[in-house]
């Protein structure tokens, strides 16, 4: 079967579901695609945002897809040294935790009901080509085999983009630039406060990464850690055991969903744009490096690349040039901070159990006005000279 | 490559890293084409332990 559409949309994660939503409104022909019969389903996810980039993206707070509200962080370092930050000294303010399984098929249905075709249970397994040019997308699924011509795809088709690769640019991972990710969802466990997200830190915890303890209701929560492929030593599932084997809090509880991926931290790629081809979300790596979040900026990229997209098959033209729109506005609105969270990152990888005891230490003792990388950062340098060197590049 | 499919819960981290774009994760199942070349990267990166290199000695 053939198909004809302006736009076809890869991937219905959150960056996938709002390019087609953005793409629809404009009043084009669009066509969303996922692999998955069930939209949300396996999760791959902590689940957690802030509420700040909902609001601007105008998706009003549902209470069926938010299963917790936190306005509390704890960090515990490597010797149990704990930093709290209340709430409005964080930026981005309120956090949500998602029910993603829930979320994402509401993310779908609104471009759904912008007009937007979805089809599930579809796997893409090729691009069409003609004379080196992107012509839309092979796929196979619940319908058998299927041909979309298109004059953009929107690769949302989530870390290490097979799509983006099969048009000749290399997304694929390098250790140093994953962490491998695992996740239960535990019921029957008890934390200080269900409005508290929880971080542990420390290199025999989990080398290059941590531990989140994300609540959803009273006594249930997202237990979950990732660890930067280049240190794993064991499998990550095998690291997330022995963390819930050790807290008395978690270890009675029950586990009743485990979730994995990889999560992509080194930095969005390159470029995320070619004659008719956008990539969006974690198939351009539009992720926090140092927390590894991403769900808002998939969401705030989609939303561009839907528009840019709609506007360029309107004005006939789809070539590079046109597309970069897209590529300049999403790095105007969160290029610096990513490259700042990237610098981060690569600082926080290098640091032992002693620096960070010494940085938890400084911080448990100051009173900020605000959190901010740079205040935190300030913070530490005013307490602990010694680690400037390592810490220099990110002030 | 091997994938131990009771383990597997098909998160495709292992196709993220793969440098030579070879492996194919769907609902049902995890494909690898030809070209492997058992370089182990996909071992590594491995959430559920479920992927094995065998390499010849």
């Amino acid at each position: 079967m053939s198909e004809k559409y302006d736009i076809v949309v890869v991937g219905a994660g959150p960056a996938g579901s709002m390019a087609a939503r953005a793409a629809a409104r404009s009043g084009a022909k669009i066509l969303l695609l996922d692999k998955r019969r069930e939209l949300g389903v396996p999760v791959q996810c902590g689940e957690a945002i802030s509420e700040d980039p909902l609001k601007d993206l105008g998706i009003k707070p549902d209470p069926r897809w938010i299963a917790g509200r936190t306005n509390v962080v704890k960090i515990v370092s490597p010797s149990g040294v704990v930093v709290r930050i209340a709430e409005k000294k964080i930026v981005g303010k309120v956090g949500y935790i998602l029910d993603r399984k829930v979320f994402d098929k509401h993310l779908a249905m609104l471009a759904a009901k912008e007009g937007a075709d979805v089809k599930v249970g579809t796997l893409v397994d090729g691009l069409m080509m003609e004379s080196g040019k992107i012509k839309g997308v092979r796929a196979h699924g619940i319908d058998g085999r299927l041909e979309v011509l298109a004059d953009v795809v929107i690769a949302a088709d989530g870390i290490g983009s097979r799509i983006a690769r099969w048009a000749g640019m290399n997304t694929a991972l390098k250790l140093v630039d994953i962490e491998s990710g695992v996740q239960f969802q535990m019921v029957g466990i008890d934390f200080e406060s269900s409005s508290m997200m929880e971080f542990y830190i420390g290199s025999k915890i989990v080398p290059g990464g941590y531990v989140w303890i994300f609540p959803k209701g009273e006594d249930m929560a997202n237990v979950g850690l990732g660890v930067l492929g280049s240190r794993a030593e064991r499998p990550a599932i095998e690291y997330l055991r022995d963390f819930v084997n050790k807290m008395p809090s978690l270890r009675k509880g029950k586990i009743i969903e485990i979730n994995a991926g990889g999560i992509p931290v080194g930095g969005p790629i390159k470029r995320t744009v070619k004659d008719n081809l956008l990539i969006v979300g974690d198939a351009a790596r539009q992720v926090n490096p140092l927390d590894g979040g991403g769900i808002d900026l998939a969401m705030q990229a989609g939303d561009i690349a839907g528009e840019v997209a709609a506007k360029a098959v309107a004005e006939g033209d789809v070539s590079e040039k046109r597309l970069n729109e897209y590529e300049r506005r999403w790095r105007e609105q969160m290029g610096r901070r990513l490259e700042r969270y990237l610098k981060a990152k690569n600082v926080f990888i290098t640091l032992s159990d002693q620096d960070l005891d010494r940085l938890a230490e400084a911080l448990s003792e100051v009173k900020f006005e605000r959190i901010s990388l740079t205040d935190m950062l300030k913070a530490l340098l005013k307490a602990h000279p010694k680690l400037l060197w390592k810490l220099r590049g990110l002030i | 490559m091997k994938v131990n499919m009771a383990n597997c819960i098909r998160c495709g981290a292992c196709a993220s890293v793969c440098p030579v774009n070879v492996i194919e994760v769907s609902d049902s199942q995890v494909r690898v084409e030809k070209g492997c070349t058992n370089c182990g990267v996909c071992e590594r990166v491995c959430p559920m332990g479920a992927v094995k290199i065998e390499r010849k000695i």
